[in-house]
């Protein structure tokens, strides 16, 4: 039943974006990426290429790697005590663990929003959408900056809310607002991919529903991988869809194919909720 | 109901009865104590309490001695100490969170810091009279006060500061990371100014600390009796607490009036202080609700 209502708002999502894979770009490709923690493995060996202006999803049940393949991806994994990583990452034809790549500029474009929101809380709410310009120097604290920030919280649908009060503290925002400023933050600095990892766990369905229009808008801009636990999420807002168990990856595709007629038995389970 | 199924209940009535009492004679006894202790003091020096007492140089005479050198010579202790400890105390805390390495070496470092914390005073006089007033040559001067009271405070300084770092939790670094932010970027521009305010109580209650204390500075030799004002980090001084010990060893009554107003002056500052960075902290946190 399930999983046949999935198919339906998969249906109804290809007739809105629905744009074939094959027309593009490759932007950013995994090769036999492998990651560990304190000799667990979390990635076993994957593979998976994601194209340009273009959602994909990432969906596998808890603990499956997801959160850590979108860290593997703007090298955040190598910042926790402990992690190891093998394999490689190409972003743009280049492998981003090559020695060359500074992985701070790869960070400036490869933006990261993740679970819980996390905006400065010694930051105005101005303050912590230019935060991350001010931090790559793009701009200093004396620059005319209204612009910016106007236009980053219109992005992340959150200025009509907050423009009578830029300068009250970030904290007496509630969890979504919260959240999408901290998509505000990173739109700000205009990264070339946004990496969102389960954005919306902890907001309620009219916050879900905001970000994921605000995701939509921003498909013809940028690149965004969005790791969701909810099935009727990736199907309603994805292109593509990679579906991960226990680190590996059992395969991914346009999203309408996957939630229609998936090639694995084990993505079959897991959409229609058979699985254990 | 039977009578047998209710007796347990009322004697846990009881028990909780008791216990209540005792917690509260526990609150209430040493408070009752410090208040009388207080108002002992303050009804003995309140009428010494002058402009006179707070501007005049201290005196064979009792009622024309006054605290002012002790007052300017405790304060430009404390401000040097300040200005020598919580650079080194901050930057320290700054380098066991954000930059050491969690090895076996950190956690000895980690052992002694909390060790030293709990070393008494009057070590740390010993201390700065073998190494600052002999070897180093600074004699008795404010210089060598400020650097001995900066070893008694560091630890508490590194302790609290290391606290407030820890405290910023670690999604907020990795949203700065993920923005492309450098680790310098990162610990100056978010950690710091996030775990400010709680550094900042730290700090004025160690200042508080080491405007209290007067075993080191005893054994460093700040001198009691002095008929001029400290004009350089290298002149010979006295301090408050140095000051009231003086006047109660006097035989004389009237000069322990003299150290009653003093206290009086003493507990004021220490209270003031206190009161600030207990209004720091509720204003930030009330500023910060949902953190």
């Amino acid at each position: 039943m399930q999983f046949q209502f999935l198919s339906a708002i998969v249906s109804t999502n290809n007739e809105t974006i629905g744009n074939p894979m094959s027309d593009r770009q490759v932007i950013l490709r995994t090769e036999s990426l492998s990651a560990s923690f304190e000799n667990k493995k979390i990635l076993n060996d994957i593979n998976l290429e994601i194209s340009k202006r273009n959602i994909m999803a990432i969906i596998g049940p808890s603990g499956c790697g997801k959160s850590t393949l979108l860290r593997c991806i703007n090298r955040m994994h190598e910042l926790i005590y402990g992690s190891t990583l093998s394999g490689r990452i190409y972003f743009e034809n280049k492998n981003i663990y090559d020695k060359s790549v500074d992985p701070i500029l790869l960070r400036r474009r490869i933006g990261l929003v993740f679970q819980k929101p996390n905006p400065f809380p010694s930051m105005s709410i101005k303050d912590n959408v230019l935060s991350g310009l001010w931090l790559t120097q793009k701009i200093n604290k004396k620059t005319d900056s209204d612009h910016l920030v106007e236009n980053a919280l219109q992005q992340a649908v959150l200025w009509d809310e907050v423009k009578d009060r830029l300068d009250d503290s970030s904290l007496s925002l509630s969890g979504g607002q919260q959240q999408r400023l901290c998509i505000a933050r990173a739109l700000a600095s205009k990264p070339d991919v946004l990496l969102l990892d389960e954005p919306c766990s902890s907001l309620d369905p009219i916050a879900t529903q905001r970000i994921e229009s605000l995701l939509l808008s921003l498909k013809n801009t940028y690149t965004i991988v969005i790791v969701t636990h909810n099935m009727r999420q990736a199907a309603r807002i994805s292109n593509t869809t990679a579906f991960l168990l226990s680190g590996r990856l059992i395969e991914y595709g346009e999203t309408t194919h996957i939630f229609t007629s998936p090639q694995e038995t084990q993505t079959e389970d897991y959409l229609s909720g058979h699985f254990d | 109901m039977p009578r047998y199924k209710r007796q347990p209940i009322a004697r846990h009535r009881i028990v909780d009865k008791l216990f209540f009492i005792v917690c509260l004679s526990a609150m209430i006894i040493p408070m009752l104590l410090l208040i009388i202790l207080l108002g002992d003091v303050l009804i003995t020096g309140i009428e010494r309490l002058n402009l006179n007492f707070l501007t005049s140089f201290p005196s064979r005479k009792p009622q024309n001695a006054g605290i002012l050198p002790a007052i300017l010579g405790s304060s430009y202790l404390v401000l040097l100490t300040g200005i020598i400890a919580l650079p080194l105390g901050i930057s320290a805390a700054i380098y066991m969170e954000e930059y050491s390495k969690k090895n076996r070496l950190y956690y000895i470092i980690e052992i002694t810091i909390a060790n030293l914390a709990s070393v008494p005073s009057i070590i740390y006089g010993m201390l700065g009279l073998t190494i600052f007033v002999r070897a180093l040559g600074l004699e008795r001067s404010i210089l060598a006060g400020a650097l001995t009271m900066s070893l008694l405070i560091l630890p508490i300084i590194i302790i609290t500061s290391r606290e407030a770092l820890h405290a910023v939790p670690r999604t907020i670094r990795d949203g700065c990371y993920a923005l492309g932010a450098t680790r310098w970027q990162m610990i100056w521009q978010i950690v710091l100014p996030t775990a400010f305010p709680n550094i900042l109580t730290g700090a004025i209650l160690a200042i508080a600390r080491a405007i209290g204390e007067t075993a080191p500075l005893i054994i460093v030799g700040a001198v009691s009796y002095i008929t001029f004002l400290p004009i350089s980090p290298f002149s010979e001084f006295t301090a408050l607490p140095i000051q009231i010990l003086n006047w109660i060893s006097r035989p004389q009554p009237e000069f322990a009036v003299n150290a009653s107003a003093a206290i009086i002056v003493l507990l004021t500052t220490m209270l003031l202080l206190n009161a600030i960075s207990i209004f720091i902290r509720y204003r930030v946190n009330k500023q910060r609700n949902n953190w």
